[in-house]
């Protein structure tokens, strides 16, 4: 690959783009949040701008160099899948997150609209997709058409990164100490081969572990989708909790499977596992393996076990990021993830108990984890987003 | 992205507006100190602050928009009513100031005077019925009910209310509901969602034309689902006050048991069904329940509270009620 990740602030960052780790099943349900957004505004297609981001970031890319190959490694190396080209004017994917790995719940369609917009800014090129496994077919494929002009790039604030505080000493933490090592969890994830391997080193360039399939995706891709949406549906009359629990929804989704998948790993149980004496220690660990996602500096500010966790983030991808797309927000509750994955973390613990290893699957999910019973609530009260030093998430039953 | 609201609520009118509500439904009123103590306790727990509503100058209380929210659907749970504001708008309005200013303000049914009632538990089983049919996996409802508010408010520029057991609409929600449905969730309901829901103009209409819906007197769904079972749909309107029905006591709990078990809800004990059902139902019915006597007769304003209570303290998810239903659920006069 042309660059080789690097970390700071808490995140990861390839080519200069925040890169963040997510599952197949966040990538479905966030992809079909956008969808529904279809007839919030006279002219907007929600299948043009899940196309469209993706091509200003290769579009971004490409303006700092990258080439079409370069760009194509990528593509693999982050789990995407890998490209093989057919005809000067035709490619497909036979191996492809978005084709194999997401799914629907509404009428089938075409729907590989990522790949098609990375495709267009690879190739400089409107590219559709003409058969998609989403429809039965056997593979994705698609066709290149009219030259495409340059996008505008996205990105247009800088990063208010600020310094991360130590792990225990920010003022208003709670807690002192843990047996758990983080940085030595941190250290050993890095290690882990979580990237696609192309077909010359047998691979299909997809990340499966933890019982779901990785992608390491550009954060200002889920950004750009999800806030483009939510400000669409707020301005079509759809009521802002509504339209963030659409958001919220996909994170706490995301808990129970990346969540769930990694701490019943036998990855988790051989690392982990040997430092947690309590329910409390398991969170210290799960949170040590979220920090090497490239969501940004986790911090453990308050756990009062089956009662309320609190957490704050420092360098989120979605509050910096937004703070790159936007002016500075006037409503705080906009880290749609973090605040789905804060709830799902403590439904882990306490609404169920993950360190039974109940076996994850869409049946617990349905019937148990997201069952009313139990549920606890969450709050974002700070943000990054609307001009705080840090993301906070509390939740509680 | 949108402003932070505040609104000032006028404690006295909302007060007496719910109390409206629950003498619509042939509930008791409640006090109104009752209510604003309740309220803030709820309140401070959900909210983590404290809600000052005993402003003795002015009766008002001054609150954002997701404590307003809050706070209307608190008073809402607990006293089992419906303040949702895209009912009868116009009285939720004068007690909340600025609510007006929310986009969504649908007056459902207006438009076209058609009104119908779809039980939502009716709604969420129709799709998952339909989907499995298909080899399709079942979706739960939260992501149901997202899903469709938010295509319903973009198609139809209002807002539906999910918090409450069923939906009000009209002919042309009903048809937006087909479309959304076929579209997100890949399947077609036979003959309609219309085949699902009740009419409401059966029901004695009330005088003023844009408030059919707010105004009409939603059945419970147990209640309907009782009268479809003994044959008598349609006729409670006039003949419930005489009607008491009576539940199996052993075939409640046993039903209790093995439909959490088959949820995979941790086992309780049958001595614990007992006494947790009794608990609950005695609190929440004001009815002194003797879970060891055979039988429990409810009135019919009695049956919605009765199956949220079963529903809420046991995790059961209902699909088809019958099963949780005794033998002996046969109105008798």
């Amino acid at each position: 690959m042309r660059e080789a990740p690097e970390s700071k602030h808490g995140q990861t960052f390839i080519g200069g783009l925040s890169h963040v780790y997510h599952c197949n099943h966040y990538n479905a349900h966030l992809q079909m949040s956008v969808m529904l957004a279809e007839g919030a505004e006279e002219g907007f297609d929600p299948r043009h701008l899940l196309r469209d981001s993706a091509t200003r970031l290769t579009q971004s890319l490409k303006r700092q160099g990258y080439s079409r190959q370069d760009l194509f490694d990528e593509f693999t190396w982050c789990g995407f899948g890998y490209i093989k080209e057919v005809t000067d004017n035709q490619v497909e994917t036979p191996g492809s997150h978005y084709g194999q790995s997401t799914y629907l719940m509404g009428a089938p369609e075409k729907s590989c609209f990522f790949n098609a917009g990375f495709l267009q800014g690879a190739v400089d090129r409107v590219v559709t997709e003409t058969a998609c496994r989403h429809m039965k077919a056997r593979t994705d494929v698609f066709e290149f058409g009219a030259p495409l002009p340059a996008m505008t790039d996205p990105l247009v604030n800088p990063p208010p990164f600020v310094r991360v505080p130590a792990r225990f000493g920010f003022r208003g933490c709670e807690i002192l100490s843990s047996p758990v090592d983080e940085d030595k969890i941190v250290a050993t994830v890095a290690t882990l081969p979580l990237y696609g391997k192309p077909p010359s080193e047998q691979g299909d360039g997809l990340i499966p572990a933890f019982g779901v399939v990785l992608t390491n995706h550009y954060a200002d891709y889920y950004n750009l989708i999800s806030y483009e949406t939510y400000s669409r549906m707020i301005a079509a009359g759809v009521p802002a909790d509504m339209a963030r629990e659409a958001f919220i929804q996909c994170g706490h989704v995301c808990a129970f499977n990346t969540f769930g998948g990694i701490m019943e790993s036998p990855e988790f149980h051989a690392l982990v596992v040997p430092m947690c004496k309590s329910p409390e220690d398991w969170v210290h660990g799960m949170v040590a393996v979220i920090n090497a996602l490239g969501w940004g500096a986790w911090r453990v500010e308050k756990i009062a076990p089956g009662k309320e966790l609190v957490i704050r983030i420092y360098n989120s991808y979605e509050g910096i990021g937004y703070r790159r797309l936007y002016p500075q927000a006037t409503e705080k509750q906009l880290s749609f993830l973090a605040v789905g994955a804060v709830r799902g973390l403590a439904h882990l613990f306490w609404k169920i108990d993950i360190r039974e290893r109940p076996g994850l699957d869409q049946d617990f999910y349905f019937k148990v984890f997201n069952s009313e019973r139990g549920y606890w609530n969450v709050e974002q009260t700070h943000s990054i987003a609307a001009g705080d030093d840090f993301d906070r998430i509390v939740t509680w039953k | 992205m949108s402003q932070e609201k505040t609104f000032r609520i006028n404690l006295p009118t909302l007060f007496e507006r719910v109390n409206e509500r629950r003498k619509e439904q042939r509930l008791p009123l409640v006090e109104p100190a009752v209510m604003a103590v309740r309220a803030s306790i709820r309140f401070a727990i959900r909210r983590q602050k404290h809600l000052n509503l005993k402003d003795e100058n002015t009766g008002e209380a001054e609150m954002d928009e997701g404590d307003a929210d809050a706070f209307c659907q608190i008073l809402g749970d607990l006293f089992n009513v419906d303040l949702h504001y895209d009912e009868d708008e116009s009285k939720t309005r004068s007690a909340l100031e600025q609510r007006a200013a929310l986009p969504l303000d649908g007056v459902a049914g207006a438009d076209d005077g058609a009104t119908f009632s779809l039980p939502l538990f009716q709604f969420y089983a129709a799709i998952n019925r339909e989907r499995r049919a298909k080899n399709l996996r079942p979706i739960e409802p939260a992501a149901i009910s997202v899903r469709t508010g938010i295509k319903f408010s973009i198609m139809r520029r209002r807002a539906l209310n999910f918090r409450g057991d069923e939906l009000l609409l009209n002919q042309a929600d009903l048809e937006a509901l087909d479309d959304i449905v076929a579209q997100q969730f890949d399947v077609v309901v036979p003959n309609g969602l219309l085949s699902h829901c009740r009419s409401l103009t059966s029901a004695p209409q009330p005088a003023k034309a844009g408030s059919v819906v707010a105004d009409a007197e939603p059945e419970g769904f147990l209640a309907r689902l009782m009268n479809r079972l003994v044959g008598k749909q349609g006729d409670h309107a006039v003949a419930k006050d005489t009607h008491h029905y009576t539940l199996d006591t052993s075939a409640l709990l046993l039903t209790i048991v093995t439909r959490r078990a088959y949820l995979g809800h941790k086992p309780i004990t049958p001595d614990k069904v007992r006494s947790r059902c009794g608990n609950a139902l005695s609190a929440e019915l004001d009815l002194e329940v003797d879970m060891n006597d055979p039988r429990i007769a409810l009135q019919h304003e009695q049956l919605d509270a009765f199956a949220e209570v079963i529903r809420s303290e046991f995790e059961i998810m209902f699909e088809d009620m019958d099963d949780l239903l005794g033998k002996n659920k046969k109105p008798t006069e």
